[in-house]
């Protein structure tokens, strides 16, 4: 159940998998770019046949990434159909007060549909394949530029690192919390809207007080460890380029020349 | 006393600011180096708070003639991180010092933090999960790991900043009994191996019973310290504060009080076994 | 009534890949009054069956009668308050369950969802404020003021409260002082001759020498062993191979080759008393 929570890494083994997180994480922001430059039929479907080429490149069962599209279907349907009934423009096929099919809004709904798709199945990809942790510190790469403006960067990834490390410890503690309560004869289940409301706090309220404390000791152990701030600090996990980066680069550069040869001028 | 002193505590005190009474009162002694030190006491009676002091976590009550000593250098504002290098600490409770995402990952903060190199961190990390037995878990998630496994983690993590002290504070309070002796046995085992110093914070009688030297606490006092044996026979002064003797002193005690007569010198379980032993075959 | 166990099995997030047996096949019955200890190692199950005891997890198969309830997989949640009115259960660490402003409030706490009214909550939780060997005056306090120990004990209180025919206790010492542990256990030990059931996971064997009627032995789920402490200890063997520690009395009475005990000593007083039978022949 605490996969639920801290993102949705799946165990498997592809060269996505070996991919560097930073690469994965860069070429995700770039393909969710390079999408809005897709204007035509033939655009569409190559950025169609990428997305899927890089769902099959990880190896995993499709189901998986029916999942990731799953719980936003209603939302992309929708907006499908907004395009659909109120684009104007093209063959008109049928008219009801404000409502309209026309050949752009069926072109425009199609195409909508794809761009959420593929969106999501890319971003699927690399939070599948991805590991939160690696996520994080492709973040922090990320982030990196922004030192110069001092912004602590490197606090910044440690408070994300710890944060990831203790949610399933949370996740836990409020079960275990929940189930002394219920034996105490609380009730979280039933009842209205308020009743459930109060019925929290003797959940809450330990859960707080429990984090509260697993803060200090946690501080306490990181002092004793030698924690004194980012001055002089090493790093124990480094990511390194590989040769599977640059094909991952390429693939990229090569999706935007052709959208770029491709789409309507 | 000791010859070669590691630590050396003069006249501390200390008291918590809200609070008018001192949680260590005025206490002195010092533990030799290469030894194992057992401090007991109930709950609240100052136990975790010297070790707090020892590695500069808590800043002692300012007096002229006090005295915080490790390895040879004064405790102060300067040196508090030249000696949390040599003092590691294992804390009670096993979630809440793994700070790392994984098992390599915790055991190298303490490298980080001293901003050793990659190469070299990466060789030590790997070489303290092995010392510990951990090695198929280095990639594995705290999630994923008993408290046992944790502690073995967090053990691991001190072995690799190489101190001269390791201290458990209620360390395997928390623990099954197989967990316990896991733990105690790598404490052992590292101990001969890298002469370490250890001292013990415990309830636990067994893991008390293993230490060269006992100081029994009560009240932010020290209330007698000396050697396992001299400690543990004042079984009507520990059962007084509470404290648990060893099971031998407990039986030789109850044995006494029925007017039996042993001898002084039987003073470990297997003396009183044998004593006992003899005893009966001369029936 | 008896609590009666009847071939459960309970599997942890089953029909996934990650499905796991918490439970197989278990089958036992406790008399009413009695004090049942369950040992077994980390991961055997202990804390499973703990929790099936008030229906916190309900078996995916088999049936449990328990307080005049029967459970089964498809017994609704509507009806268990009444079921966790007479089964209550202390966790480890119980002290993490604290949540009320004051000390008397937090062990009301039961006993007024329980359906107390609110004098008769607050009466009775002074009474088992005393009960448990803390001062009256910290009654008004926070919970979250006092030292560890004494929020072991409010905790205890809070489940006490509502008397309870059967108590569970899971570790209720663990972390404790020596005499605080003893006065805990005294505590239960009092309970249960009250004419209450107790339940008592441990890995404590002197414990479960010292206070047990009936044994349950767990490992892999499977409940491998139900008997007397003095039966269960007997079999040293037995012990070894399912690497079950034993009674200090009984090890100490087994280092001791040229004595014969007429039974085997679990607590010390039976030690001492064996032992000098023994110099008196």
């Amino acid at each position: 159940m605490s996969k639920i929570l801290i993102g949705r890494y799946v165990a498997g083994d592809s060269i996505i998998y070996r991919m560097d997180p930073r690469g994965k994480l860069l070429a995700t922001i770039l393909f969710i770019l390079f999408v809005f430059l897709a204007n035509n039929p033939v655009s569409y479907v190559i950025v169609t046949i990428f997305s899927f080429v890089a769902v099959a490149a990880t190896k995993l069962k499709p189901k998986i990434f029916w999942d990731g599209v799953k719980p936003l279907i209603w939302l992309i349907l929708f907006t499908s159909f907004l395009q659909l009934f109120f684009t104007v423009g093209g063959t008109v096929y049928w008219q009801w007060t404000i409502f309209a099919l026309s050949s752009y809004g069926i072109t425009n709904a199609v195409f909508i549909f794809i761009r959420f798709t593929v969106i999501i199945l890319i971003s699927t990809v690399m939070t599948v394949t991805t590991k939160p942790l690696e996520i994080a510190d492709a973040i922090e790469w990320l982030l990196k530029p922004l030192k110069i403006v001092r912004v602590p960067v490197d606090k910044i990834a440690l408070v994300m690192s710890i944060a990831l490390r203790f949610v399933p410890t949370l996740f836990d503690e409020t079960l275990k919390i929940m189930n002394a309560q219920r034996s105490r004869g609380a009730d979280f289940n039933n009842g209205g809207l308020i009743t459930r409301a109060k019925a929290i706090t003797p959940l809450l309220v330990p859960l707080f007080i429990n984090s509260l404390e697993t803060a200090i000791d946690l501080s306490t152990a990181m002092e004793s460890r030698g924690y004194r701030g980012d001055q002089g600090r090493t790093k124990f996990r480094v990511l390194r380029w590989s040769y599977l980066d640059l094909i991952n680069l390429a693939y990229f550069i090569l999706l935007l020349i052709l959208l770029l040869v491709f789409r309507t001028h | 006393m000791a010859t070669d002193s590691i630590i050396k505590i003069k006249n501390v005190s200390f008291s918590y600011p809200e609070s008018d009474k001192p949680a260590i009162d005025n206490i002195s002694f010092e533990v030799e180096r290469g030894s194992w030190t057992s401090i007991i006491g109930h709950n609240g009676s100052g136990k975790s708070t010297i070790i707090r002091l020892i590695n500069g976590l808590l800043v002692p009550d300012e007096k002229e003639n006090s005295l915080i000593e490790v390895d040879g250098i004064k405790l102060n504002d300067d040196t508090v991180w030249d000696i949390r290098d040599k003092v590691g600490v294992v804390f009670q409770n096993p979630d809440n010092q793994f700070v790392g995402a994984t098992v390599a990952d915790d055991v190298a903060f303490g490298l980080e933090n001293r901003g050793v190199p990659h190469e070299q961190m990466v060789k030590t990390v790997a070489e303290a999960i092995k010392a510990v037995g951990m090695s198929e878990y280095a990639n594995s998630e705290p999630a994923n790991l008993s408290g046992g496994q944790k502690q073995r983690v967090a053990i691991a993590g001190i072995l690799a900043i190489r101190p001269k002290i390791i201290v458990l504070d209620e360390a395997t309070s928390m623990l099954d009994p197989e967990g316990r002796d896991k733990i105690l046995k790598i404490v052992r085992q590292m101990k001969d191996e890298y002469n370490l110093t250890v001292i013990s914070i415990t309830h636990d009688i067994d893991e008390a019973n293993m230490a060269d030297q006992v100081l029994v606490m009560n009240d932010g006092k020290l209330i007698t310290e000396g050697s396992t044996k001299t400690v543990f026979s004042q079984v009507e002064l520990l059962k007084k504060l509470g404290l648990d003797v060893p099971f031998f002193e407990q039986i030789k005690a109850k044995l006494l009080n029925d007017s039996m007569k042993i001898p002084a010198s039987v003073d470990s379980e297997k003396e009183l076994i044998n004593f006992l032993c003899q005893l009966n075959s001369k029936m | 009534m008896p609590i009666k166990f009847e071939n459960v099995s309970y599997t942890y997030s089953p029909d996934t890949p990650l499905a796991k047996k918490g439970l197989d096949k278990v089958n036992f019955e406790l008399k009413d009054g009695t004090f049942n200890a369950i040992i077994g190692h980390t991961g055997s199950g202990k804390s499973t069956l703990m929790q099936h005891f008030n229906a916190l997890l309900k078996p995916t198969n088999g049936q449990i009668e328990i307080a005049g309830m029967t459970i089964t997989a498809d017994t609704p949640n509507k009806n268990l308050k009444n079921l966790r009115r007479h089964v209550s259960l202390v966790f480890q660490f119980p002290e993490m369950q604290l949540f009320e402003n004051t000390v008397l409030e937090d062990i009301a706490f039961g006993p007024k969802n329980f359906g107390y009214d609110k004098e008769k909550a607050l009466t009775s939780a002074k009474y088992w404020l005393k009960k448990v060997g803390l001062p009256e005056e910290i009654g008004g306090r926070s919970p979250f003021e006092l030292s560890g120990g004494q929020m072991r004990r409010v905790a205890i209180a809070g489940v006490m409260a509502y008397e309870p025919d059967i108590l569970c206790l899971d570790e209720p010492a663990a972390g404790l002082d020596p005499l605080a542990r003893k006065q805990m256990m005294a505590l239960f030990s009092e309970y249960q001759k009250e004419g209450h059931t107790v339940i008592l996971v441990t890995h404590n064997m002197d414990d479960v020498a010292d206070y047990a009627d009936n044994v349950l032995v767990m490992e892999h789920g499977k409940l491998i062993k139900e008997d007397s402490p003095k039966e269960i200890f007997k079999d040293r063997k037995w012990l070894q191979e399912h690497h079950l520690e034993e009674p200090k009395s009984s090890l100490f009475a087994a280092k001791l080759t040229n004595f014969k005990f007429k039974k085997l000593p679990l607590t010390i007083d039976e030690l001492i008393t064996g032992i000098e039978k023994n110099l008196k022949r």
